[in-house]
């Protein structure tokens, strides 16, 4: 039988660490991932992941339904990753573009290798001009773009209106296409990504 | 015709054309403006580079976590209030108070509840940790007796554990043929059988979800289960394999249920603890 998320939530409430292992298997890839592209580093992904959800068990008698767990739970994971950034004397931009090889996608080893390596090269641009945006910037492209959040949810996690989310993400988008193009125009590439 | 107007409304949707998101209206609207404006054109195929990227960050695994769920469940079940572990300043003093009600509250849960240690026989099945598996994961027996069981009792490696490795390894990706976890001792979780890459170092022997799997010969290949990778040839190496393993290196073998453990990697500095 499914357990919903209101029982779980209420489990833990009562501190039964079993719920909230289910909790955590499954969202801890999602609050690691997006630490990691907020931070741009591992171990400092790592840190915040599990302070994450240590504060999330401690205020889970505070939590209210209004908000889903997971835009909760990203809530708490942008605020610890602002602290962190603050805490920088200078930012970190370190892109670990080594995949492990258990982890790629199947259908990778079936692709061209110049694709691979070309998508490789303009992903790396973007996550370059991604980590030299201010974080306020890289946070609302992150959560609508690559955790594919909707503006509704995206609100809740960040605090504001919705209307304040369209109006940030667009200024949000016109500041990465040109620092994409700066770089671009930098490593000789063209606008679409060629050399 | 197509003025500044129609090309700022269109400017406007750009992005989301490129990302696929837009409604069959706003899509023939945009392709419809894009047809006889060159400008614009040029500004979608601006982004469209930025936008596919974006998803290729998406689709793209980021390295694997190192810290998982047992660090976090000794930390939480802990007796002393849990503590920011960060290198830099506790990140939650306001919450000192709060802690300590929680952490007394789940201390209190945990003793009157259920026991704190693991039996010493058979692997710990946790209802919430069984039902963390995922995918096509074969089903762990809820009491499983072990002959090996008191390998427990030697303090190498307990059921629960290994049950927290396996569960680790089930909240990731169950398509991916292993997954690494956090723990001193066991260092991946294989789904499948696999045959390591040439240029990887000599791996021991990995934990598994299944059935231990005992060799009854040794094996000269760099193979998963360790023995004579290393050239300890200790007769007393074990590996769990998946209920499904076919290959003809397992047919002989003994299966048995129980716990296991891993040794190091031949050509790392991490220490070994195994038997």
């Amino acid at each position: 039988m499914q357990v919903t998320e209101d029982q779980l939530v209420a489990r833990c409430r009562a501190g039964d660490l079993d719920a909230f292992a289910q909790i955590y298997a499954q969202y801890e890839r999602q609050v690691y991932r997006y630490a990691y592209h907020l931070l741009g580093h591992r171990d400092d992904a790592d840190d915040i992941k599990q302070e994450t959800f240590v504060k999330a068990f401690l205020a889970m008698p505070g939590f209210r339904s209004e908000a889903s767990l997971q835009t909760w739970l990203l809530k708490i994971c942008g605020n610890l990753c602002r602290d962190k950034i603050k805490s920088w004397d200078r930012r970190k931009v370190q892109y670990d573009a080594r995949l492990e090889q258990d982890s790629l996608p199947g259908d990778a080893y079936a692709e061209d290798p110049m694709h691979i390596v070309e998508r490789s090269q303009m992903t790396e641009t973007v996550f370059i001009a991604l980590h030299g945006m201010p974080a306020a910037q890289r946070e609302i492209i992150l959560l609508h773009e690559v955790e594919d959040l909707s503006y509704e949810e995206i609100a809740k996690v960040l605090g504001c209106s919705r209307t304040s989310v369209k109006l940030r993400i667009f200024r949000a988008r016109r500041c990465l296409k040109e620092r994409v193009a700066s770089l671009m125009k930098a490593k000789g590439m063209d606008d679409v990504g060629n050399y | 015709m197509w003025g500044t107007t129609e090309c700022g409304a269109v400017s406007s949707l750009l992005w989301n054309y490129t990302a696929h998101r837009l409604s069959e209206g706003e899509i023939e609207r945009v392709e419809r403006h894009l047809a006889h404006c060159g400008a614009c054109r040029a500004e979608a195929d601006s982004y469209r580079a930025t936008v596919d990227a974006l998803a290729s960050i998406r689709r793209t695994p980021v390295p694997e976590s190192r810290r998982g769920w047992h660090e976090l469940y000794a930390r939480l079940s802990a007796p002393e209030q849990p503590r920011a572990a960060s290198r830099n300043r506790p990140i939650f003093p306001v919450f000192a108070w709060g802690s300590a009600v929680c952490a007394a509250g789940a201390l209190c849960f945990l003793f009157f509840s259920r026991p704190a240690t693991v039996p010493s026989s058979g692997v710990r099945n946790s209802p919430a940790l069984a039902e963390l598996g995922r995918g096509a994961m074969p089903e762990r027996t809820a009491s499983a007796v072990s002959p090996y069981s008191d390998v427990a009792s030697r303090g190498q490696l307990t059921n629960a554990e290994i049950a927290d490795a396996l569960a680790a390894a089930d909240s990731g990706d169950n398509s991916a043929p292993s997954q690494s976890v956090s723990h001193p001792h066991i260092r991946r979780v294989l789904r499948r059988p696999v045959q390591l890459a040439d240029a990887r170092p000599a791996v021991h022997s990995y934990a598994v979800a299944g059935k231990i799997k005992r060799r009854s010969r040794p094996t000269s290949d760099a193979h998963l289960d360790g023995r004579g990778a290393s050239g300890a040839g200790d007769q007393s190496d074990y590996v769990l394999t998946p209920v499904s393993a076919t290959s003809e290196s397992d047919a002989g073998a003994e299966y048995v249920m129980g716990s296991v453990m891993m040794t190091a990697r031949s050509s790392d500095t991490e220490v070994a603890s195994g038997w």
